[in-house]
């Protein structure tokens, strides 16, 4: 619950071990009370009944946390995927005679598949398109499993036998413990996974998806991935409840199931770990207790997640952790613990396949040239970017001038893929990088500041910087999601990194404070690092002084000398004409999306028609 | 009787209602960027509140209508006091109204369950009109069904006529730039909440439109939401012309599909042909490409 403490400068505690284990407690004792759950209740087997219900509900709550808190994507068709598992399952043991295990195996595969292909067209388009049609595939679904007769039409499945093993055939217990046992899985795999690399991509695309994509996140991959755990979560909670309640019926998939969840992790708290869990109880235990209750269920869905959405967003762990936070009775997140010693000290500890600090050498030897060459560009008949061409020497600092409305931020658009150009061609390092999205270009290697900085609001400084190596990052999927000592020794490696790279640029400070409390001076400054820690080859400022005091800008001007001398290009569009003087080794004029002069400052700036196109004197 | 001129009929008759929700759903969209979940709600508090007022309590037609248009109008600027508002002030860019939109979609739906109950009601077509049909190229036609689909065509001249006049501006400049256009001089929550509550009342005229050809019920709700923004996503977002052909495209979509299969195929055969359109044309026929603001 620590995770989303809003406290942000209390610094890392000196008894790390201890405070892992006092983490596992509250994991420890939710785990043993499911596991005595049966003998507290004297197998009694409606109570079994119940815990195993809440057990399977809470695998597709796990899932609908992940693409919903984390990835901020609405998917409302839970029931839909439910059912086809469901039925699946059914029709494999009933009418086939397939074993449980097996047929609930081949289920998923289904239930994934099915579920991208509806998925994908609209994931495309926006979140709205993707919560109304997952909406109406619940209907859709439950109105053709009504219609159709191998579905067993209103009637449903009936008959559905016990999963076996050989000859033994497993009690409700015996499946609770199956489902404990799969909770644990999905919750290690899972905050492993929110942990790593992947969940900062999963954050960052949530509350900035330009931020993500200009650090190399495929953000449509990425969702995909998210929405395939969720169906496969789905799927399997569908093949469970075929056997615990013995029968399927079209009944049971309605929109308000579907909504149920939604609901749930809502409650709990969206994006939090202990969310799905919380609000699955809440909402199992408020009406099994209040049987009256009933009829006003949905009303009462609804009221609640209105309110819920509006007042608190991030439900019942929101609450207390605010609570906890304001009373004092938590100690907020600390930053992992990183000894803290001068850059020297952190090189020496250099282990595994981590890069302790900055590896300039490797810098050094790619080439962060760039050449754009007659690109135009045009928005609905006004041509923003004319016949534009320009050469970045590599390793230089270029900065590029012009009034309002020149083309400036278009052309930095234009190199890093966000848009493509009408016509003409961007060249780094000799390789033509035109006509690649936005992601890919960063994965080339070119980083990008904006005008207002793309700082993770939920966050710490030093996550910020982090999610830079998004595209470095060694460990795979797998390695992380079982924590092998690969991914553990890079991540360590990599926050040492991060560290060095904000004390470079002398913004350590920032380092545990969280995003939404961040300085203006200092988001530059993050921003900047970010781009350090992705070891681009060029890095794209767009005005990046505007806004800033004097101080923060000798601060900035700084920063950016650092990241010349580490090898990397910088491009920036910049309105303080001193700054640019001052560190620009060139500068380029841009008057109606052409370059009217390019070339050293002091050439530049004593050029009578730039002087009256720039300063209109 | 003859098959195919018969879904003309039901094609044109209900894609005019679906025209008109289409719209309801633009009008919404145009300035704040939200699709709302409850547009079928108010569709279906139209049809209610019509079966109230002049089946129930016997008023004249266009008694009814003003009441109806004006509880529906009333309905959809509570949700935006409520559901829209408080969220887009806290920022322009979450999608937490796909949450409190369908949040309100299922308060209203249970509210009005909870008060008139589940059983389908009457409601009246205009004096003067019948839903007696006769035989017009062997489809079966009433005067009541003309009279929709001609109201659903002046509706549309009507809001493309308003889109040219100083106010369709300003909601063009909201819509592009909220700040901007503050900037200028428009107050874009004042227009939001006058687009909340031209949109209920368009939705609540396709709701007593409707309510005499199917009787009212809750489920209209759910009937009009799917179907209504197909409507609105196929023609384009945004596009007057695009919501009339995307509600005739629909509205025959799902009569073919009923009468070719059966009726639990309507909705299936109103998605496929969305995610079609979807995978070809994301944009929708009649809108423009978006632009990426960065």
């Amino acid at each position: 619950m620590s995770e989303t403490s809003t406290n942000p400068r209390v610094n890392r505690s000196p008894s790390r071990g201890r405070n892992r284990a006092l983490r596992l407690v509250p994991a420890a004792v939710v785990l043993l009370a499911a596991l005595l759950f049966p003998s507290l209740v004297g197998f009694n087997a409606y109570w079994i009944a119940i815990a195993l219900e809440v057990g399977i509900y809470l695998l597709v709550a796990y899932g609908v946390n992940l693409l919903f808190g984390y990835c901020g994507v609405p998917f409302l068709g839970m029931g839909a995927l439910i059912a086809v598992g469901s039925y699946g399952t059914a029709i494999l043991m009933t009418a086939h005679g397939w074993s449980f295990w097996t047929a609930t195996l081949v289920c998923i595969p289904v239930v994934v598949l099915g579920g991208a292909a509806i998925a994908l067209p609209s994931l495309r388009v926006s979140a709205w398109y993707f919560a109304l049609i997952s909406l109406s595939v619940n209907q859709i679904v439950q109105g053709l499993v009504t219609e159709w007769d191998f579905t067993g039409g209103f009637t449903g499945i009936v008959g559905i036998a016990m999963p076996t093993i050989g000859t033994y055939v497993l009690t409700l217990s015996d499946l609770l413990y199956v489902v404990v046992a799969l909770n644990v899985v999905v919750v290690v795999l899972m905050s492993n996974a929110i942990d790593s690399r992947f969940g900062r991509a999963l954050i960052a695309m949530r509350d900035s998806e330009e931020a993500a994509a200009s650090i190399g996140v495929h953000t449509v991959g990425l969702r995909m991935v998210a929405f395939a755990v969720l169906s496969a979560l789905c799927s399997i909670a569908g093949s469970f409840l075929s056997v615990v309640n013995q029968i399927v019926a079209p009944a049971d998939f309605s929109v308000t199931f579907a909504i149920f969840f939604l609901v749930a992790v809502v409650v709990g708290g969206a994006g939090t770990k202990w969310g799905p869990l919380l609000g699955v109880l809440v909402f199992f235990a408020v009406p099994e207790f209040l049987d009256f209750l009933a009829s006003w269920q949905q009303l009462v869905y609804g009221v609640v997640l209105l309110l819920l959405m509006i007042f608190a967003p991030k439900g019942l762990v929101g609450v207390v952790t605010d609570l906890a936070s304001r009373t004092g009775l938590t100690r907020p997140r600390s930053v992992e613990p990183v000894e803290v010693g001068s850059p020297a000290e952190t090189h020496d500890e250099k282990e595994g396949s981590g890069k302790p600090v900055l590896v300039e050498s490797e810098l050094e030897s790619r080439d962060g040239g760039l050449v754009l060459d007659g690109i135009c560009k045009s928005f609905g008949g006004v041509r923003v970017l004319d016949e534009l061409s320009l050469t970045v020497p590599d390793k230089s600092i270029y900065a590029i001038v012009g009034p309002n409305g020149s083309g400036k931020t278009t052309t930095l658009n234009v190199i890093s893929g966000f848009y493509q150009p009408d016509s003409g061609t961007v060249t780094l390092g000799g390789e033509g990088i035109t006509g690649r999205p936005g992601y890919a270009v960063a994965r080339m290697g070119v980083a990008r500041t904006f005008q207002t900085p793309r700082i993770l609001e939920q966050l710490d400084g030093l996550d910020n910087v982090l999610i830079g190596a998004y595209r470095d990052e060694k460990a795979s999927m797998v390695e992380v999601l079982l924590n092998t000592g690969r991914a553990r020794r890079e991540r360590k490696a990599l926050r040492a990194r991060a560290h060095s790279v904000l004390r470079l640029l002398g913004a350590d400070e920032v380092a545990a404070t969280l995003g939404s409390e961040i300085p203006h001076g200092q988001r530059r400054l993050v921003e900047v690092a970010r781009a350090i820690m992705s070891e681009s080859r060029i890095l794209l400022l767009d005005e990046p002084a505007a806004g800033l005091s004097p101080n923060e800008i000798s601060q900035l001007t700084a920063a950016l000398r650092t990241v010349s001398k580490l090898g990397m290009t910088v491009v920036l569009i910049e309105h303080h004409v001193d700054m640019v003087i001052e560190i620009a080794d060139c500068v380029a004029v841009i008057d109606r999306g052409r370059v009217i002069a390019e070339d050293t400052p002091a050439v530049v700036f004593s050029q009578p028609e730039v002087m009256s196109a720039y300063m209109g004197v | 009787m003859d098959l195919t001129t018969q879904v003309l009929r039901d094609g044109l008759v209900f894609g005019s209602v679906l025209a008109l929700v289409a719209c309801s759903f633009n009008i919404i969209h145009r300035p704040t960027n939200v699709l709302n979940f409850a547009q079928g709600d108010f569709v279906m508090v139209g049809a209610m509140l019509a079966a109230v007022t002049m089946t129930v309590m016997g008023l004249p037609w266009l008694v009814g209508l003003a009441l109806v248009l004006l509880g529906c109008a009333a309905t959809a600027l509570v949700e935006e006091r409520v559901a829209v508002t408080p969220v887009l002030r806290r920022s322009m860019t979450s999608v937490s109204w796909v949450i409190t939109t369908l949040a309100f979609s299922i308060i209203v739906e249970n509210i009005i369950a909870k008060a008139w109950g589940p059983n389908p009601r009457t409601v009246p077509v205009p004096p003067g009109l019948s839903q007696d049909a006769t035989d017009i190229g062997g489809a079966l036609v009433s005067s009541y069904d003309v009279f929709v689909v001609v109201v659903a065509a002046l509706i549309l001249v009507g809001l493309e006529l308003l889109d040219r006049t100083p106010l369709g501006s300003a909601l063009s400049a909201v819509a592009e730039d909220r700040e901007i256009a503050m900037l200028r001089g428009i107050n874009p929550v004042r227009l939001t909440q006058r687009s909340f509550l031209l949109s209920g009342a368009i939705a609540g005229l396709a709701g007593v439109l409707v309510a005499p050809l199917v009787l009212a019920n809750t489920s209209l709700a759910v009937q009009f939401l799917l179907p209504g923004f197909a409507a609105a996503a196929i023609g384009g977002l945004g596009s007057n012309r695009g919501a009339l052909i995307g509600g005739y495209t629909i509205g025959l979509v799902q009569a073919a599909a009923a009468a070719q299969f059966a009726v639990a195929y309507q909705s299936a055969a109103v998605f496929v042909v969305l995610l079609g359109v979807l995978l070809l044309r994301p944009q929708g026929i009649f809108a423009p490409k978006a632009v990426r603001h960065v």
